[in-house]
């Protein structure tokens, strides 16, 4: 295996298969920055161009583009709080507020190293665990994966625990809003008022710029100000890694939690850094100040959405079978390569699949590198006033939002979503445990829906099912009791992180 | 009472009437469509309406506007003082102005064009309200619109269709 | 006086200019299609089966177009194919520049007048075909071992499939033809996590395509954890034919001959063989708008004549295409009749038979 791996490195260290890489990584720095936009959108522009081109340059170019979305969307997720695809949701909760206390370079820094260690970590993952994941997979039914979709659920009550209440039913109003739409398994369509665009319900993007872009922009402008309040910029780059190195076990940890997570097919990439983050919050000592600008509230959500490409690359490799819209798009891409995936990928198909494990740990290296050295040039974005700011922001999520349907439905929605947002920001309403109930929503009901008509009620003592569910109680538990009894004066948090 | 108060109460009302809409609309779809929506409105139901008694209970009791403010964890984050309810209800409409302006920007696309809507509103906005001076402006506007055709030829990205057909 | 004198000079040299123009337009114009966009529009999200498809055309295309300013992939997905139908249906004009790809669930929705569909494919006409068979097979857990122990086997059988108004009704409506009784698990993803599921022991028959036969199942059957029984069969002039791309496995006619002593006759029987006429026989369609002016579709149909005759095609595309032939012209239009002259009495058949066993709110 380790020769196959030296050979396959060879293969991708031809000039013109690094070149394509590159502009690989290229395309997926700008997709992911570019709010909204993610690896789908970025697919569709290369598809176009891997016909007759040899089997490994065209891995190195969709890989090297796929790798290196989840570090592009940093950006604007930490400097303006927009998610900048739908993998960097939960960055906002803490990356936001760094930026607005000045601290945009400091946290663009660290989440750049992590989201490098991560993608590293996800590329070793894919690589050990080729050959081993056949019966992880097989181990999960229906019924496993619609416990995993209610631990996702269960991030609710880690993330509101300023208001419970207010938390569960934000989630249930994104659950309801999920359900919008195609039902699983039969052809009824709901809560659509005869408007076509809402038959395949609200697009994602749509939803995320909506709940959080539109909102953001309003204060900023209502406000009169820039996004860092002192409109002063403290710390730098390196502080930023300096500190993620502080954290190390937290890396390898939210690494390792996007990577198991990514494997998984059926729950979707866009829960996994909600995950990662409400894990985070849970493990760690002292954490009244997530959600305030807490810096390890970025280290855990940008490991685990790098580190999960490379676990979701196992299970579209080995049984053709995509977990995100990115990694159906690349199996497009390898079919077009003349390249089958399936079994055949740890066997016949090596050489491939081992170029692949090198792409994506080489691109997440010189993406990490290309971002960390515009970091602190982009990070003075955070103190360009407002009203200078704001209106090209909006142009461009207006077009991206655009791009999810192609249909005046996007942008419709997106302002009556902003709206809702807005009113929900202003009304201390936690918008996070809507947008998870709104991912969580479909995959929630499909597998309910599945276990029952496939196993009655007896699913639900299954041992498996009861393990996950001890799993829920006690990261439940186990996150809100402690925090109450132990309670730290406010700000120690900061000071810990702080350098 | 300020703003937020009215907004938090009504909002909270709104999401009421959203889960009983919802679970009455869910009785029409057929058995295997309707356990989802129906359970999730139900629950979203019953859980609103102690929120909602929570919050008009927290109306009537005594007490300033720091104490009323809504916990919210996650999104409390701006630094400073409170606002007096006065500031509020002035945040509040120049809230509704700048989502004028989005409104209008929305609707001149749909009218005019992206390329000239989005001209027209960069324009008329980075002078009006960010009190750029003119060679910035027309240097801005000029930037985003070649980026606009850039982006649009370099990622196959659609425009709004509009009534001038562009 | 001297007004009018000018107007009409000038209306004069303005029709001049305009003749000068027109007259350079039609000359630059040998290929209707010559600096115009033509777009592909796909009704499902980008990556699958049918976007492959889409993709492996738009570049054939490219080549047999030249003079074509671009040639693009729009997905339009959502609604069972619904949406991107209608929206090829309604909001497209029939100029020739956009064409839809469809599989066969498009035509599916409507013969079994899906809630929304706005479409229909007579106003179409179909310029390419695919054929796309695929194969039933079962886990030998069930002590299945071929089509007699089917028809007999006392174990629980679980067929398990996406919705019954998809490619499954074809799975589903031969267990029927058949009398056996299965458990339907529907609302899957897509077929690939139905395989998985058929490795985990959840599902233990199955109805996969070709390439994804070939791909997943293959393996397993070598390996003794699945067995083939039979295939959907093609229809060639109204007679169930085997499937080319699996001359070795029986098709259904002959495994229901084999099974029950007799030839399968009746609506259900009636509705399988439209069925297979719109998804197996042609499962993958291009189509124009049916008032799509005659040289854009002339120049379409050439186009379309060069890319099955070019060597790339078949080279790119040899997993999209599986091993079949893609159909034009006559026998294409032919078949085309065929599927859409499916009768109202089996129609109501099929959505009669889909409301009551699978909790269905079809308009019968």
């Amino acid at each position: 295996m380790f020769e196959a791996a030296a050979d396959a490195l060879f293969l991708i260290a031809q000039p013109d298969r690094l070149g394509w890489m590159v502009l690989g990584c290229a395309v997926g720095l700008v997709v992911g920055l570019l709010p909204g936009l993610g690896g789908t959108v970025g697919m569709s522009i290369l598809l176009p161009f891997v016909f007759g081109m040899d089997p490994y340059s065209g891995v190195a170019l969709l890989i090297g583009m796929a790798a290196v979305i989840h570090t592009g969307d940093t950006f604007p997720s930490i400097l303006i709080g927009v998610p900048g695809s739908s993998g960097s949701q939960a960055t906002i909760v803490d990356g936001y507020p760094l930026a607005r206390q000045g601290k945009a370079a400091m946290a663009l820094g660290a989440a750049f190293f992590v989201s490098m260690i991560g993608g590293l970590f996800g590329a070793v993952v894919l690589f050990g665990t080729l050959s081993i994941a056949r019966p992880l997979v097989l181990a999960l039914g229906s019924p496993e994966l619609f416990m995993l979709a209610v631990f996702g659920l269960s991030m609710v009550g880690i993330l509101s625990t300023g208001s419970p209440l207010a938390g569960i039913v934000s989630a249930l109003f994104g659950l309801i809003v999920g359900t919008i739409g195609g039902a699983p398994g039969v052809p009824v369509y709901r809560y659509t008022f005869e408007w076509l665009y809402l038959f395949d319900g609200i697009p994602l993007a749509v939803l995320a710029l909506g709940l959080f872009a539109v909102p953001e922009m309003l204060d900023l402008l209502a406000q009169r100000t820039q996004i860092a309040q002192g409109a002063k910029l403290t710390g730098s780059r390196l502080d930023g890694i300096r500190v993620a190195l502080r954290h190390k076990w937290l890396i390898v940890r939210s690494s390792a939690l996007g990577a198991a997570l990514g494997i998984l097919p059926g729950i979707g990439g866009s829960v996994i850094d909600w995950i990662a983050y409400g894990v985070t919050k849970q493990t760690v000592r002292d954490n009244e100040n997530f959600g305030k600008g807490d810096i390890r509230g970025v280290i855990g959500p940008e490991s685990a959405n790098n580190a999960k490409e490379g676990g979701a690359l196992v299970p579209t490799l080995i049984f053709g079978i995509p977990g995100s819209g990115t990694t159906a798009m690349l199996l497009g891409g390898l079919i077009l390569l003349g390249i089958q995936p399936g079994p055949s990928m740890v066997k016949e198909n090596l050489d491939v699949t081992l170029s692949i494990v090198w792409t994506l740990a080489l691109a997440n290296v010189l993406g990490a590198a290309a971002c960390l050295v515009c970091a602190g040039w982009v990070a003075r974005a955070s103190v360009i006033p407002a009203t200078r700011l704001v209106p090209f922001i909006f142009v461009i999520i207006t077009v991206a939002a655009y791009q999810s349907t192609r249909h005046w439905g996007d942008i419709i929605i997106l302002l009556v979503i902003g709206v809702v947002g807005w009113i929900m920001k202003q009304a201390g309403w936690p918008r996070a445990p809507m947008l998870i109930g709104f991912v969580l929503s479909l995959v929630t009901e499909r597998y309910l829906h599945l276990s029952m008509s496939r196993y009655g009620l007896d699913w639900l003592l299954f041992p498996s099912v009861l393990a996950i569910l001890a799993l829920i109680v006690i990261a439940l538990v186990a996150g809100l009791a402690p925090n109450r009894l132990h309670r730290k004066p406010a700000g120690e948090a900061t000071l810990r992180s702080d350098p | 009472m300020n703003p937020r108060e009215w907004l938090r109460v009504g909002f909270t009302i709104a999401v009421l009437c959203l889960f009983a809409y919802a679970g009455f609309e869910a009785l029409s779809f057929s058995r295997l469509a309707r356990y989802m929506p129906l359970y999730v409105s139900v629950a979203g139901a019953a859980l609103s309406l102690p929120l909602l008694l929570a919050e008009l209970r927290r109306l009537r009791a005594p007490g300033g506007d720091a104490a009323n403010r809504a916990p919210s964890s996650i999104e409390e984050y701006s630094v400073g003082d409170p606002l007096t309810d006065a500031e509020e209800r002035k945040r509040f409409w120049t809230t509704a102005y700048y989502l004028g302006w989005m409104v209008g920007y929305v609707a001149l696309i749909g009218i005019v064009s992206l390329p000239v809507a989005s001209a027209v509103f960069l324009g008329a906005f980075l002078r009006l309200e960010g009190r750029m001076s003119y060679p910035f402006v027309g240097l801005s506007v000029a930037a985003l619109v070649a980026a606009l055709f850039a982006v649009t030829y370099l990622m196959h990205l659609r425009w709004p269709t509009s009534l001038i057909g562009w | 006086m001297t007004k009018t004198v000018a107007m009409r000079s000038a209306a004069a040299a303005m029709t001049a200019l305009a003749f000068t123009w027109i007259g350079a337009e039609v000359e630059a114009q040998e290929n209707y299609y010559a600096g115009k966009d033509v777009e592909f529009i796909v009704p499902y999200a980008p990556g699958g089966g049918n976007d492959t498809f889409a993709r492996l055309l738009q570049s054939q295309y490219r080549a047999c177009m030249p003079e074509a300013a671009s040639i693009q992939v729009v997905n339009i997905p959502g609604g069972a194919t619904v949406i991107g139908a209608n929206e090829f249906e309604l909001m497209r004009e029939p100029n020739g520049l956009s064409v839809l790809v469809t599989a066969g669930t498009t035509s599916y929705a409507w013969m079994l007048g899906q809630q929304g569909v706005r479409y229909s494919p007579r106003n179409w006409t179909p310029v390419l075909g695919l054929p796309g068979g695929g194969v039933v097979y079962v886990s030998p857990d069930t002590g299945v071992k071929n089509i007699k122990d089917l028809v007999s086997t006392d174990a629980e059988l679980v067929f398990g499939g996406i919705s019954a108004t998809g490619l499954d009704l074809l799975g589903l409506l031969t267990f029927e033809i058949l009398g056996i009784e299965t458990k339907a698990v529907l609302g899957y993803e897509g077929k690939g996590p139905v395989q998985i599921a058929f490795q985990q022991g959840e599902i233990n028959i199955d109805y996969q395509t070709t390439p994804a036969f070939n791909q997943l199942v293959r393996p397993q059957v070598e390996e003794g954890t699945a067995i083939p029984l039979y295939t959907a069969g093609m229809v060639e002039d109204g007679q169930l034919v085997r499937d080319p791309a699996f001359p070795e496995f029986p098709s259904f006619l002959e495994a229901y001959r084999e099974a029950r002593g007799s030839d399968p006759s009746g609506p259900a029987w009636e509705a399988y063989l439209a069925l297979v006429s719109s998804g197996v026989s042609a499962q993958r369609q291009v189509w124009m708008h049916g008032d799509t002016p005659p040289e854009a579709l002339a120049a379409m149909k050439e186009a379309t004549a060069c890319v099955v005759e070019r060597e790339e095609f078949y080279q790119q595309g040899k997993e999209i295409l599986a091993g079949y032939e893609p159909i034009v012209g006559e026998p294409l239009a032919r078949n085309a009749a065929a599927m859409l002259s499916v009768s109202d009495e089996v129609l109501t058949w099929l959505r009669r038979y889909l409301n009551e066993k699978y909790e269905l709110e079809l308009s019968e």
